[in-house]
């Protein structure tokens, strides 16, 4: 359906009738399914693995100052975001906080994709000083410390190493940029075989927690019940999109040309593009994003085809190997998924847009875009849409909000035999 | 007609005569010649037609202009795709996995976006790279 009658069609306030590339386009964006099983990560689908992960997701524990956990900064309650521009954990974080809703589709983790698997990508916090600001033995050592933690570790993942033994085993140790770092020096002085045993106890602990994250699936939406409606052939099922919001469907799959980077299930092609969005104070980006995500992700001893990869010749694996760097990848980042987003506002990688009108206004006219160089996304041109039109996207956008998940997912499971939640 | 028949079964007959299990009696191979147009390529898509932002692979086949068979013995292919109005490629270096019945299989291709796509075949044999190369719009 072309713009003008797009137009007329908002004015009159119909409903556009979907022709056969429109409903096929739409098809390919719903619904979310569940997440096939990470080959790389053989706890993926162990039930104590996922409450094991729930555990440590909500335990502020296993921070410096005992108060932050996963779920500082990813709050149920907002689509496992945190409602800021930019993050606070132990201090303030430099990339927004993106939701976990249907996070294990991703192919890339972060928004530069510095992580290849959802286990890899959770353990980045317990080492970063913003975050948690600890080191991988002090986590390790909190797990083997408590009896519940211990014991749910030890059933999916056998034995864990000798801790008690703080000689070999130093209570706060880990790898570190600083030489200086008490917790970089007590990591070097141990042996290469311990430190390859914490490794992969460390490992485990992602493992157990991306086995709890991949449940994190979003409940139908309006959006969602629409296509299957459609499919069906059910008109009257069809009517949960409001007339506007069916405009903005077809805008959106159509001649915006939104689904170019936005397709599939989570409207998000889940690669990485610089679409010049501005950043206050800056006149270039100083942020690398993708460039010094490859960079970092090839470095990671905790990549998909690594040695603590359960299938590092998997597709998973020889997807980190064949990844290409390009200068065009240079201040990219990130498509986002564009579901649940009345729940996650701020919106970009750096929480720039306060609203989603915010986000819009940008694409219709592009103003104040940074073009870095020419290999930029050439194909962006301002949208160019009336008031009523980008209303019409808004209100599309918003039918891929889903109701909260399942309650049992938004806390910390009960502790055997007290009926209480982990603190 | 008939000449084009006659060219059909020396193709069919040459690919025969070497044993190999060919592209190119496939009624779902596609066809492409180079550039120079010195050899064309058989090439089959995996899953067909290729899937938006999924992984896919290429089963191909070389014949040289006098449709002898080229194999992996003789040269080496590169199999690449780029969005020529967008400036990039895809984000990933595909894998090219010589067969024993002397074709190819490129393995690891991901075309993320919507859109005109071309795709790329570089021979190299003997020193010299050639190229075929074709459109293709993936939705």
């Amino acid at each position: 359906m072309t713009i003008a009658g797009l137009i007329l069609l908002a004015t009159l306030g119909l409903t556009p009738p979907l022709g056969e590339v429109e409903q096929r386009r739409a098809s390919g964006l719903s619904p979310v399914a569940a997440t096939a099983p990470d080959p790389t990560n053989t706890a993926w689908d162990h039930p104590v693995a996922a409450r094991l992960g729930q555990r440590v997701f909500f335990d502020p524990g296993f921070s410096r100052n005992g108060a932050v956990s996963c779920a500082t900064c990813h709050d149920p309650k907002l689509a496992f975001t945190d409602g800021k521009p930019l993050p606070m954990g132990l201090d303030q974080g430099f990339r927004h906080t993106p939701s976990l809703l249907n996070v294990a589709h991703h192919r890339w983790f972060f928004w530069d994709g510095r992580a290849d698997t959802l286990w890899s990508q959770a353990l980045h916090p317990f080492e970063r000083d913003e975050e948690f600001g600890t080191s991988r033995l002090a986590a390790l050592h909190r797990v083997h410390d408590d009896e519940v933690l211990r014991q749910e570790y030890e059933q999916v993942f056998g034995p864990m190493p000798p801790l008690d033994d703080l000689d070999r085993f130093p209570a706060n140790a880990g790898p570190g940029p600083d030489p200086t770092d008490p917790r970089v020096i007590g990591w070097n002085a141990m042996t290469d075989d311990d430190r390859e045993t914490v490794n992969r106890a460390f490992s485990n602990l992602g493992k157990a927690i991306a086995a709890y994250e991949h449940r994190l699936i979003s409940p139908p939406s309006p959006f969602d019940q629409f296509v299957a409606a459609m499919k069906a052939g059910d008109e009257e099922g069809m009517n949960i999109l409001s007339p506007s919001a069916r405009r903005g469907l077809v805008l959106f799959v159509g001649e915006a040309g939104c689904r170019q980077c936005h397709n599939g299930a989570l409207l998000s092609d889940r690669e990485f593009h610089n679409i010049g969005i501005p950043t206050a104070g800056e006149d270039l980006p100083s942020d690398a994003g993708r460039w010094e995500g490859i960079r970092l992700l090839k470095e990671n001893p905790f990549r998909a085809n690594g040695t603590y990869s359960d299938a590092p010749d998997s597709q998973r694996g020889r997807s980190t190997g064949s990844v290409i760097r390009n200068s065009e990848h240079w201040g990219a980042f990130r498509t986002p998924s564009l579901r649940n987003l009345n729940r996650t506002a701020p919106y970009m990688h750096h929480g720039q847009f306060a609203t989603l009108a915010d986000v819009l206004g940008y694409y219709n006219t592009l103003e104040d875009m940074v073009v870095v160089d020419h290999h930029q996304e050439t194909v962006l041109q301002p949208l160019d849409l009336s008031p009523e039109q980008l209303a019409d996207l808004e209100a599309f956008l918003l039918s891929l909000s889903s109701p909260p998940i399942d309650p049992a997912l938004r806390s910390a499971p009960p502790r055997p035999g007290t009926g209480s939640p982990d603190k | 007609m008939i000449r084009l028949l006659l060219i059909a079964s020396l193709l069919l007959l040459s690919a025969c005569h070497s044993g190999m299990n060919t592209l190119v009696a496939s009624p779902v191979a596609r066809t492409v010649a180079s550039n120079d147009g010195s050899f064309t390529v058989y090439w089959v898509p995996k899953p067909d037609p290729i899937p938006l932002n999924q992984f896919f692979q290429i089963e191909i086949q070389v014949l040289d202009i006098a449709a002898n068979p080229i194999t992996p013995e003789d040269a080496t292919l590169k199999v690449d795709a780029g969005m020529p109005q967008h400036g990039h490629g895809m984000n990933h270096v595909a894998r090219v996995v010589p067969q024993e019945d002397g074709t190819w299989l490129a393995e690891g291709l991901l075309m993320h976006m919507p859109g005109d796509w071309q795709l790329y075949f570089d021979l190299e044999q003997d020193g010299v790279s050639r190229r075929a190369q074709t459109p293709l719009v993936v939705d």
